[in-house]
Formats: C-alpha cells, sequence, structure tokens
C-alpha cells in the first residue's frame, strides 16, 4: 500500500442520496503523481466518487484524506491551500452562467492570487486560451457555445491555477477528436510534470495512454483496483465485463486494450 | 454591453445617495422642528394630585407650549412631585416667583398646565430650581402677595356665556330708560304735569336732550341688542303703544291749547307780547315735534329690527346647540382616544384660603 | 395507531431539524456578513452585491415611485376633503405616517421585492445547483455562502431600506406636488405639520421593519434555492415555497415590530 502521506485516501466513505447509496463503503487510494482512472457504468458513482475525493462533497460516512490529514478536520486555511492546488472539471463542464468565459478563468485566479495585478492574470487567461485553441470570444456567455468548447472551457478553468490534484470527469466526451488529441497531448505533459491525475473516464484512449492505476466501480461499490495492468488482468467476471462493456460503450476501440483484455483471458 | 450594466456602479451610487440624503434631510429637519439639539431647562413643581397630569403633558404659557412634564413621581408626603423641562428659548421668560396651574374648563376641552410668570423681571431661576404650583402654600402665598397675576381662564364657551350677560343687562337699562322717558313725556303732554306750562317746556326742552342722548346710547348699543332674549319683543310692544298714545295726545290742537291757555286763563296776554312767546312756543314745539318724528322713526326702527334681533337670537341659540352636539361629538369620538379625561374642578384661590382658614 | 404517532413524531423531529438547519443557515450569512463588510474581499463579491442592487433595487424603483405616488394622493385629497368635516383635518398627516412610513411601506416594497427578486434568487441558485455551479465554487473554495448568499443578502438589504426611502419620498413629497394640481395645499403648512407629526419612532420601525424584510427575503429566497438538489422540476416549486415563506415571515414580523413599537 502507499503511504498515506503520498495519497489521498478514502476510508469505508458511504454517501447517501435520499434513500439509495450512492456510494457504498468505499475505501480507496489515489497515489500522489500518478494517473488513476475511475471507470464504471454510467450511474455507478464515478462522479459522486471524484467529488468526495475532492472534498465538494462531503461523504455521510468514512473519511477522506489528503496526505494523511482528514479533509473534514482541516482548518480553513489547510482547506483552501488544497483547494488551490486542486482542479476540478466537471461532467457537464458546470460554468458560472451568468460570467463569461473569460470571468469564468478569471474568478479562480481573482481568488486564489488576490495579489499578483490584473495584467499578469489576463496574460495566463489569454496564453491558456490560445493553448488549447479556444476559438470563440472569450466574452461569450458558456449559454453561447457549443457543449464541446463547453467542456474545454471547464477543463482550461480546473488548469488555470496550475493545480498539482486534477480531479477530471469525463474530459473528452462531446468534444471533436483534435480537441481530445490536444486535451490528451496537455495531460500527457501534466503527468509527466509529476502532477496527481484523477481522471473518470470510459475513453479508451485517455485510459491507455494515461492510466497508472484503476478502479473500477458497480453499484457504488469498487470491485477492483490497483496498477492498471494487473487490473485488466484481472479474473473477476464482474470486472471483466465492467470493462469490456464500459469501453464497448466508447465509440473508438482502442487496441491496446483489447489486446490486455484477450492477454487475461488467454492466461485464463 | 447594456447601458445599465455598464455605469451599473454610478446607477447604484446615485441610488444610494439620494436615499440617504433624503433620509438625513428629513433627520435634520426633524431634529430643527421637534427640537432635538435645543438645550431645555429642567425644574420642579409639587401638585396636589396627578389627576390630569400625565408625562409629556404640555405646559403652555399665553397659549404657547414652552415646555414639558417629563417625570410625575409620588413623594413619601404623599405629595405629586413634578419634573418638567422649559424650552431654551422660552427660558429667559421663567422669573421669580412665577406659578403653575392646572387648568380645567367645564366642558372638558382644552385646560392644560398654565405657566404664570413673576409679576417683576428678573434674571431666570437657576436650572432645577422649584417653581411652586397653585397647588401648594408657596404658590397660593405668591398670589395673594401679587407677586403673580393669575388672569381669569376662559375659553371659548365660557367667554361667550359671559357676554351674553352683560348685553341682557345694557338692553334692560337701555329699555327702562326709554320707558321711563316716554312716560314723562305723556305725563307732560297730558298736562298732568304739576309744573306750568313755561316748566313743561323748559322741560321738554330736556327730555328732546335726554332723546338724542338715548337715541345715541341706542344706537350704540343696538349692535349689543342684536344677541338678546324674546322678552323684550313685549316691552317693545309696550312703548310703541305709550309713542302712540303720547304722539296722539300731541297732535291734538284743540286739547293742546287749552291746555295751554287754561293755567294762566288769560288770552289777552299772548297777544300782548308782540307774539313773542307765541313764536317761541311755536318754535319749542315745532322742535318737539321733530324730536318726536324722530323718535317715531327709531320706534319704527325698532319694530323693523325686531325680527332681525329675533333672528340672530334663534341663530345664537341654533349656533349654542350645534356647539353641543359638536362637543358631544367630540366626546365620543373614537379619534380621541380614552375621550375625554375629567377634569378635577380647582378651588379659586379665595376659596382654598377660606377652606384652610377653616380647616386648621 | 402507532404508525400515526411515529408519523407525527417524524414530522415534528424533521420540523425540529429543519428548524435548526435554517438557524444554522441563518448564523453562517451573519457570519459571512460580518467577515465582507469587515475585510475587504476580492471584487467578485463587490460586483455581485452591486448587481444585486440595481436588479432588486434600481430596477423596482418604478414600480414603488408609481405605487406609492398613487396612494399617497389618495390619502391626501381624501382625507383633506373628508377629515375636516369632523374638525380633524390634521389627521391627515398621521394618517400619511401611519399608512405610508409605518406600514405600507416597508411592507409593500417588501411585496414587491418579493414577487421580483424572491423568485428570481430562488430561481437563479436553483439553476446553479441543478448545473453544479455550487459545486465549482466550491472545488475552488470559493464559499458560495460568502460570494453567493451574502452579497445578495446585503444587496437585498440594502435595496429594500432604500426603496423604503423612495417609498417615503415619493408618496409623501411627491404625492404632494401631485395633489397641486387637483387640490392645493399650502407647502410649508404641508411639510411644517408632517415634519411634526413624524416621530423618531415612526422612522425608526420603518428602518427596522425594511431592515428585517430583507433579512427574511433574502435568507428565505436562497435557503430554498439552495434546497434544489439534482432536477430543475424543483426550481419552480421552491421559487413558489419562497416566495410562500416569505410573505407569510414578512407579515408575521411586521405584526411583532409594530407590537413591540406601539404597544
Amino acid at each position: 500500500m502507499f503511504e498515506e502521506e503520498k495519497s489521498i485516501t478514502l476510508k469505508d466513505v458511504s454517501l447517501f442520496g435520499g434513500n439509495t447509496k450512492i456510494l457504498d463503503s468505499i475505501s480507496v487510494t489515489f497515489p500522489l503523481h500518478q494517473c488513476t482512472v475511475v471507470m464504471g457504468f454510467s450511474g455507478s458513482g464515478r462522479s459522486s466518487l471524484l467529488k468526495v475525493a475532492a472534498g465538494i462533497l462531503v461523504p455521510d460516512e468514512g473519511v477522506v484524506h489528503v496526505q494523511g490529514k482528514p479533509l473534514s478536520k482541516m482548518s480553513e486555511k489547510e482547506l483552501l491551500t488544497f483547494r488551490s492546488r486542486s482542479g476540478f472539471a466537471f461532467q457537464d463542464a458546470a460554468l458560472w452562467s451568468n460570467l463569461t468565459v473569460y470571468q469564468n478563468l478569471l474568478l479562480p485566479l481573482q481568488f486564489h492570487r488576490r495579489k499578483t495585478p490584473i495584467e499578469q492574470l489576463d496574460q495566463k487567461i489569454r496564453r491558456i486560451l490560445s493553448e488549447f485553441d479556444f476559438q470563440d470570444d472569450p466574452q461569450f456567455r458558456p449559454a453561447q457555445l457549443s457543449a464541446g468548447e463547453r467542456k474545454l472551457v471547464s477543463l482550461l478553468r480546473a488548469l488555470v491555477l496550475e493545480p498539482s490534484i486534477l480531479f477530471l470527469d469525463e474530459p473528452t466526451s462531446f468534444l471533436d477528436n483534435v480537441t481530445v488529441e490536444r486535451i490528451l497531448r496537455a495531460l500527457k505533459t501534466l503527468k509527466q510534470e509529476g502532477k496527481t491525475l484523477i481522471i473518470a473516464t470510459h475513453s479508451p484512449e485517455l485510459t491507455s495512454q494515461l492510466a497508472d492505476r484503476l478502479v473500477v466501480l458497480k453499484g457504488g461499490r469498487i470491485i477492483e483496483q490497483g496498477l492498471f495492468k494487473e487490473v485488466v488482468r484481472s479474473k473477476n467476471p464482474e470486472v471483466i465485463e465492467v470493462i469490456s462493456e464500459v469501453l464497448s460503450e466508447a465509440a473508438v476501440y482502442d487496441t491496446d486494450i483489447l489486446e490486455l483484455l484477450q492477454d487475461s483471458s488467454n492466461t485464463e | 454591453m447594456k447601458f445599465k450594466i455598464r455605469f451599473a456602479s454610478q446607477i447604484v451610487g446615485i441610488f444610494v445617495i439620494v436615499g440617504v440624503l433624503f433620509l438625513a434631510t428629513v433627520l435634520v429637519l426633524m431634529g430643527i422642528n421637534q427640537r432635538w439639539f435645543a438645550k431645555n431647562y429642567y425644574f420642579k413643581s409639587r401638585f396636589f394630585s396627578a389627576n390630569g397630569l400625565s408625562v409629556g403633558m404640555p405646559i403652555t404659557f399665553k397659549g404657547f407650549t414652552i415646555g414639558k412634564i417629563t417625570k410625575l413621581s409620588l413623594t413619601p408626603e404623599n405629595a405629586v412631585e413634578v419634573d418638567f423641562y422649559i424650552q431654551d428659548t422660552f427660558y429667559p421668560k421663567v422669573y421669580e416667583n412665577s406659578v403653575l396651574q392646572l387648568q380645567s374648563n367645564p366642558l372638558g376641552l382644552g385646560g392644560g398646565l398654565v405657566f404664570h410668570q413673576g409679576k417683576k423681571p428678573t434674571e431666570p431661576l437657576p436650572e432645577n430650581s422649584y417653581i411652586p404650583s397653585l397647588d401648594t402654600l408657596e404658590g397660593k402665598s405668591l398670589v395673594m402677595e401679587k407677586l403673580v397675576e393669575i388672569p381669569k381662564t376662559e375659553d371659548a364657551v365660557t367667554r361667550l356665556l359671559g357676554e351674553i350677560d352683560p348685553i341682557l343687562e345694557n338692553l334692560n337699562k337701555v329699555l327702562v330708560s326709554v320707558h321711563t322717558l316716554l312716560g314723562t313725556v305723556t305725563t307732560s303732554l297730558e298736562g298732568r304735569g304739576s309744573s306750568p306750562l313755561a316748566g313743561t317746556l323748559r322741560q321738554s326742552e330736556k327730555i328732546t336732550e335726554q332723546i338724542a342722548l338715548t337715541t345715541k346710547s341706542l344706537n350704540q348699543s343696538i349692535d349689543q341688542l342684536m344677541a338678546n332674549a324674546t322678552g323684550i319683543t313685549t316691552d317693545l310692544a309696550d312703548i310703541t303703544h305709550n309713542l302712540k298714545e303720547g304722539t296722539e295726545v300731541l297732535r291734538d290742537p284743540t286739547g293742546l291749547v287749552q291746555k295751554l291757555l287754561d293755567p294762566k286763563g288769560s288770552l289777552a296776554t299772548f297777544f300782548d307780547d308782540n307774539n313773542r312767546l307765541f313764536d317761541q312756543i311755536e318754535g319749542i314745539l315745532k322742535q318737539v315735534h321733530a324730536n318726536l318724528a324722530e323718535l317715531q322713526q327709531f320706534t319704527s326702527f325698532l319694530n323693523t329690527t325686531q325680527p332681525r334681533v329675533l333672528g340672530a337670537l334663534e341663530e345664537g341659540r341654533q349656533a349654542i346647540r350645534k356647539g353641543q352636539d359638536v362637543l358631544e361629538g367630540l366626546r365620543n369620538n373614537p379619534f380621541l382616544r380614552g375621550g375625554i379625561a375629567p377634569k378635577q374642578p380647582i378651588p379659586t384661590t379665595q376659596q382654598g384660603y377660606r377652606m384652610e382658614e377653616v380647616s386648621p | 395507531m402507532s404508525r400515526i404517532l411515529e408519523h407525527i413524531g417524524n414530522r415534528v423531529l424533521m420540523g425540529i431539524f429543519q428548524a435548526f438547519y435554517a438557524a444554522g443557515y441563518f448564523w453562517e450569512i451573519l457570519v459571512e456578513t460580518g467577515r465582507f463588510i469587515r475585510r475587504r474581499q476580492f471584487g467578485y463579491g463587490y460586483r455581485v452585491l452591486l448587481m444585486q442592487i440595481l436588479f432588486t433595487g434600481v430596477e423596482a424603483l418604478g414600480v414603488i415611485a408609481i405605487i406609492s405616488l398613487a396612494l399617497g394622493v389618495v390619502i391626501i385629497v381624501q382625507g383633506s376633503s373628508i377629515l375636516p368635516q369632523f374638525g380633524q383635518g390634521k389627521l391627515v398627516y398621521a394618517i400619511l405616517i401611519t399608512i405610508i412610513t409605518r406600514e405600507l411601506g416597508p411592507i409593500l416594497t417588501a411585496f414587491i421585492i418579493i414577487a421580483r427578486s424572491g423568485t428570481a434568487i430562488a430561481t437563479e441558485l436553483g439553476n446553479a445547483i441543478v448545473s453544479h455551479e455550487i459545486e465549482a465554487y466550491v472545488s475552488f473554495g470559493i464559499n458560495p455562502i460568502a460570494y453567493l448568499i451574502v452579497p445578495r443578502f446585503l444587496g437585498v438589504t440594502i435595496s429594500l431600506v432604500l426603496l423604503n426611502l423612495y417609498f417615503n419620498l415619493f408618496g409623501l413629497l411627491g404625492s404632494f406636488l401631485v395633489t397641486q394640481f387637483i387640490y392645493p395645499l399650502q407647502m410649508q403648512e404641508y411639510l411644517f405639520n408632517l415634519l411634526n407629526t413624524l416621530k423618531t419612532q415612526d422612522v425608526l420601525s420603518s428602518l427596522v421593519k425594511s431592515i428585517s424584510f430583507g433579512v427574511i427575503i433574502s435568507t428565505t429566497a436562497t435557503y430554498y434555492g439552495f434546497k434544489v438538489e439534482r432536477s430543475t422540476t424543483e426550481i419552480p416549486q421552491v421559487a413558489i415555497k419562497a416566495v410562500g415563506r416569505s410573505f407569510i415571515f414578512c407579515i408575521l414580523a411586521d405584526a411583532v415590530i409594530t407590537l413591540v413599537y406601539y404597544v
């Protein structure tokens, strides 16, 4: 197991939505400086797991440790530091609809870099927009953008603070291939820089090219977690089912994974 | 960007400033109007009872509110101690020997706590000094020593009632004098007077003067007459009757000549003095005639004004009745919260003194 | 039978829990408001506050002006034609102040703000929850109460107080000017009598009322806005609830304040 100081650890975490259990006593470790991909069917609780790990949702039971310290016991200042070091890209973009694209990117910067002059913040926003080749007017409101652009802005917003921990909830869905490529490249760079990536996705591309570790969710419970290579070779039929089904849901098949899956079934 | 959004700060700024300015202005004006910033001078007084007194009750001087009661308390000796203040603008009026009086009136309206200034102008009393009320010995003795004057208390209705009496009296006087005058005229003209003709003539001269005087006084009091009672009518009828009688007697030439000639019995004397006496008599008679004509005119004037006087009286009565209605309405008025407090009748100072003289 | 008891018990417990929850929520708003005022926050909160005053205060000014003007004119004309018949002509000032300053000023502005901004705030926050905008704030460590609720709380309260002042401005002075065309009165006499009738108590209770209504409306609207959990269908429901509750709380508060001040 990984040292708690070097990971985000969830212990017996449960989350209720009304009378149903969204997360059912989950214990999972996301080691720092690695890329963990969370897999599962739609509605298996992936987004919730990410949100709990990022401290956005407070679990009804269990504890979340960030580098050995429980989130619930963090002081306001510590929590703020954690927030400024982490970025979260939402599945549905969750851009602030009453702000322009530009303001959406500016707000976190203004909040966390209060002493930085506005010109520097402006430069930063312009740089990141051009880096990802954002075509539209940054003075547009989110409602004026396409779904794909919104997702892109959401990702940019998560990246604007240059966080060391990134939570990405379906970062590539709805996006065209060019943009996906661009994001993939950026994420690879981030991974090389030693950032922690926690990604919920069913994109075989992202999974095969980025994942160090794999967490497989089903019905709010973890059925398998571990190194990517180990998990994909799992003999647990449930895991095989989830992996193959999730991957077959995706439009693009990745040969690597399919090979791996075949490998695992061969060794059986 | 929309105009409103671009200039949001300016618009909101104006919105806030105008609102706050309005509030500030109102507060300042209220403060000036209600004297928040003016200094009040506090004094003490004592009353026999707190009946009719209340905190916040205004203290008036010649109809101006000059201060207010701030506190009422009962001393161990069961006297009512009253704390009050006098506004700074009226403070110089607080001379020594000033007193307070709780006034009431029979109709239960008006009245209040009245400040009476000491007669002799002095420096204003120092703050927190004691200003006696008329309930106390000190206050009464100040009045007795004539150091302070208590004017007669009046309200509109009392004044009205008070004014009617002298008018009635006046009218009676006039009527009586007219009556006696006419009586005298009648008797002299009838020749029943004991005096000789010359005397009678002299008397008739006097009468003429008197008539003129009376007419004048009548003219003067005619305005006041307007306000009075029904009894006058019968008197006036009497007067008219008398006047008629007198006039008729005066007009009868034979009677007059007989009566004129009879006492001396000599017609010759009449012709001997070159018509002098005759001319004189004629002149006097003409004058009498003229005066009588005037009197007749006046009588007819009185006759014509009689309905007007009656009308005025009737109107007056109606006005008083309406006034009563209004007062009753006021008593029952829901707006006058709690109705009108029953007023304690205040004994006059003289009575009080008598009572005090008796009581020990 | 036991099931009914259980049901009642559950309802009561829920009610108590909700009351505590609402109290905690209100306390949180107060704490954050204190911080908002004490330390200079970054510009965003002020921007939200500014916009809130613009939308709640400035944009409602027209409605307020019309209502208060009309009301003032009616009172002056009716009052100065009827009251002198009872010899109570001066009562018109007391009636003006009672109606415009003490009672209808605060409560009518509150009603207009509930209808305009109460629904808007509840809907906006509900939408923000459904589209996960609130979570986005949280993910950046931006406290939604400090940056979404406090500016609205302050904005609505400030707007309400200001609108109440404008209601008085239009209702007492504007209506006087309008009345000049119909029923001329002496300006000096009018102002003098009005200022003499107006008591500190009236001004104070009017201000206290509009402040409490502002607090009630903003707290209720944001509270119900935050009650949305995940679906857009909840939004109109909470908006209606926010409006209904705001009305009830405002009227109750009005009664309580009036009792406290005038009994």
